[in-house]
């Protein structure tokens, strides 16, 4: 399971924790009140009363609602927030099977190309699903084309194994020893 | 082959934002007097304490709102322990000889066994996934520094797929193949 999916059963969960209390503790409340017992947790009767002699520009009622606006622009951005792929598609053309590649391996197996070239000291990848960006540092105080050599090589290594979309390469070099 | 509770999970926590966010702003609207002059009004008037007085349903028709919401949230709820993995698979059930049950672990079992046989394959993780009317294989395939990616999924495409068709009399059997490549070996496809 993707992080992403994980954070969106975690919040799911509580989200549905919280609203099922809510909804337990207004029944168990309801059921006192037509019993005429005492209430359990939420005093009803200071409640309204509170609430009669509120009114809308109370500090207290502009702040709930800002609440609200934030947890519900909150739970919005992890509704709709795609996270990275965690698979990137190949090329295939029999019908019922799809052959995919894990992000995390291309991320890796990219960085291990880069660092193959002469000069290239570590290397880091982040890949998504149009475009693979790498992060190479060098020692050397002139790279020369040492840029194009990495962008070359990833390049034609991830063109051989037959992406589904095709990606373009970024590749950016950084000088440790300056 | 989106898992159907992630789906549904984005649609309802999209809908309890956006709930949150028209109530947030209309409590901010009115404190503010984008809506005249109501900032100063009560937040609930005497004449809705008077309807609620008046209307004995009231507070049935809201217990059994209540009651909508605490099932929906546990069914909710335990949807989030399911796992979509099959422990079992019915194969020709639809025949008047009986049924033929396998078991997804030994579908799994032969399956990564082959797997494994083929040079430059590390490690193979079959899993079956879906429910009993709809389902699918998710196979993992680790390649080490041996590997060329293009034979193993020649291998892969002619013999594991053609197998698994035949062993599940399935023409169709919705396989998805993730191969994981191996890392920084200095190692380059052939």
């Amino acid at each position: 399971m993707s992080p992403m999916r994980a954070i969106n059963r975690i919040v799911a969960a509580l989200v549905a924790l919280v609203l099922l209390g809510a909804s337990a503790i207004t029944l168990v409340e309801i059921a006192l009140a037509a019993l005429g017992k005492s209430p359990w947790i939420v005093n009803h009767t200071t409640l309204a009363n509170d609430l009669h002699h509120r009114v809308w520009q109370d500090g207290w009622v502009r702040f709930a609602g800002a609440s609200a606006v934030i947890v519900g622009l909150l739970l919005l951005y992890v509704a709709f927030r795609r996270g990275a792929p965690t698979d990137l598609p190949l090329q295939t053309d029999e019908p019922g099977v799809t052959f995919t590649v894990t992000r995390k391996s291309l991320e890796s197996y990219a960085a291990g190309i880069a660092e193959s070239e002469t000069g290239v000291d570590s290397a880091s990848v982040k890949a998504r699903k149009a475009r693979v960006t790498v992060t190479a540092s060098t020692m050397l105080l002139d790279p020369g084309d040492l840029e194009q050599r990495v962008q070359a090589a990833v390049a034609a290594h991830l063109g051989n194994l037959h992406l589904a979309h095709p990606v373009n390469t970024a590749v950016s070099v950084r000088n440790r020893g300056n | 082959m989106k898992n159907r509770i992630d789906r549904i999970n984005r649609a309802l926590l999209a809908v309890v934002g956006l709930l949150l966010v028209v109530a947030g702003a209309l409590v901010i609207a009115l404190g503010t007097s984008l809506f005249g002059g109501r900032a100063d009004k009560q937040v609930i008037p005497p004449s809705v304490s008077t309807f609620i007085r008046d209307n004995s349903w009231y507070w049935w028709a809201v217990a059994a709102m209540c009651v909508l919401v605490a099932v929906l949230m546990l069914r909710w709820l335990f949807a989030q322990l399911q796992t979509s993995s099959l422990s079992k698979l019915n194969v020709r059930s639809d025949r008047r000889d009986g049924e033929t049950v396998l078991e997804a672990a030994a579908i799994a079992d032969a399956v990564e066994h082959e797997v494994l046989a083929i040079s430059g394959v590390s490690s193979a993780t079959m899993r079956l996934l879906g429910t009993a009317s709809s389902h699918h294989h998710k196979l993992t395939v680790l390649l080490d520094e041996r590997a060329d990616i293009n034979t193993v999924r020649s291998r892969l495409s002619r013999q594991t797929v053609p197998n698994l068709q035949q062993a599940l009399d399935f023409d169709d059997p919705q396989l998805q193949i993730r191969l994981a490549l191996p890392g920084r070996r200095r190692r380059r496809v052939a």
